[in-house]
């Protein structure tokens, strides 16, 4: 798996390409901390690319969310695939962890909690 | 209707072949089972976290996995020695704690019950031997 970053505004969003497993999670997790150190608190992860994901790779996306959240900051999942979609179903993350259908969407819902924090 | 079809892969229990193993099951399951997507992807997902899931307790170095096909159903069989662990007992989805928070782990047992319509465990001669099927659809 690699990462792919890009900035809109105050937020940053990761591509990840490949599978989120237990072989790739340290990645992700790594990069999530690298961005909560340099003071980065609003992170889109857009799944679009991410053909599979097992519970490891849930793992590490939840653990993101606790430190980004810990951090004042928002987490939001966007364009998940439908293997994908189905482990967040399954197990209920989707009702803690935000997610949306598109990076758009994902990127206008981040927004939205960033007015909601700091009122602008 | 897909023939039948069988892979045997012997490996040595890590977390990067265990993505191999997967891939290669993937592809076969694909090939018989091109109609049934979900069907496919639940059967990946259950013999991956039980892949995983061996690796990280069994302290094995090595595992077997087989694969069988026919047009109703794919069977996958993972035989693994050391530590005897029973991923059929009981297996519940990880409830949020009381503050709301999501547990990061102990996801992979209620996920393969989730995804796979028959599991099944027995240790024999020191090996620990699981069995998931998957049916899948007729006709589709």
């Amino acid at each position: 798996m690699e990462i792919r970053t890009e900035m809109v505004n105050e937020i940053v969003v990761l591509n990840p390409i490949g599978n989120l497993v237990a072989s790739s999670v340290e990645l992700l997790k790594t990069q999530v901390e690298n961005l909560i150190e340099k003071r980065f608190r609003f992170v889109l992860l857009d799944m679009s690319r991410i053909d599979f994901m097992d519970s490891s790779g849930l793992g590490s996306i939840i653990a993101a969310d606790k430190s980004l959240t810990a951090a004042s900051g928002v987490l939001a999942c966007a364009a998940l695939q439908e293997g994908v979609r189905k482990v967040f179903r399954v197990t209920r993350a989707d009702q803690r962890i935000a997610v949306a259908e598109t990076q758009s969407e994902g990127l206008l819902l981040i927004q939205q909690r960033i007015i909601q924090k700091t009122g602008r | 209707m897909a023939a039948k079809r069988t892979l045997n892969i012997t490996f040595a229990a890590d977390f990067a072949l265990v993505d191999q193993a997967r891939s290669a099951v993937l592809e076969l399951c694909r090939e018989a089972f091109p109609q049934d997507d979900e069907a496919v992807s639940d059967l990946c997902m259950a013999a991956n976290e039980a892949m995983n899931n061996a690796v990280e307790h069994s302290g094995s170095p090595q595992m077997e996995v087989e694969l069988q096909i026919d047009d109703k159903s794919m069977t996958f069989r993972m035989s693994i020695g050391g530590d005897r662990f029973d991923p059929t007992g009981s297996a519940v989805m990880p409830e949020p704690d009381a503050l709301g928070e999501l547990p990061e782990g102990g996801y992979g047992l209620a996920l393969i019950r989730e995804f796979i319509d028959c599991i099944a465990y027995e240790y024999r001669d020191g090996k620990n031997m699981l069995t998931l099927v998957k049916n899948v659809k007729k006709g589709v």
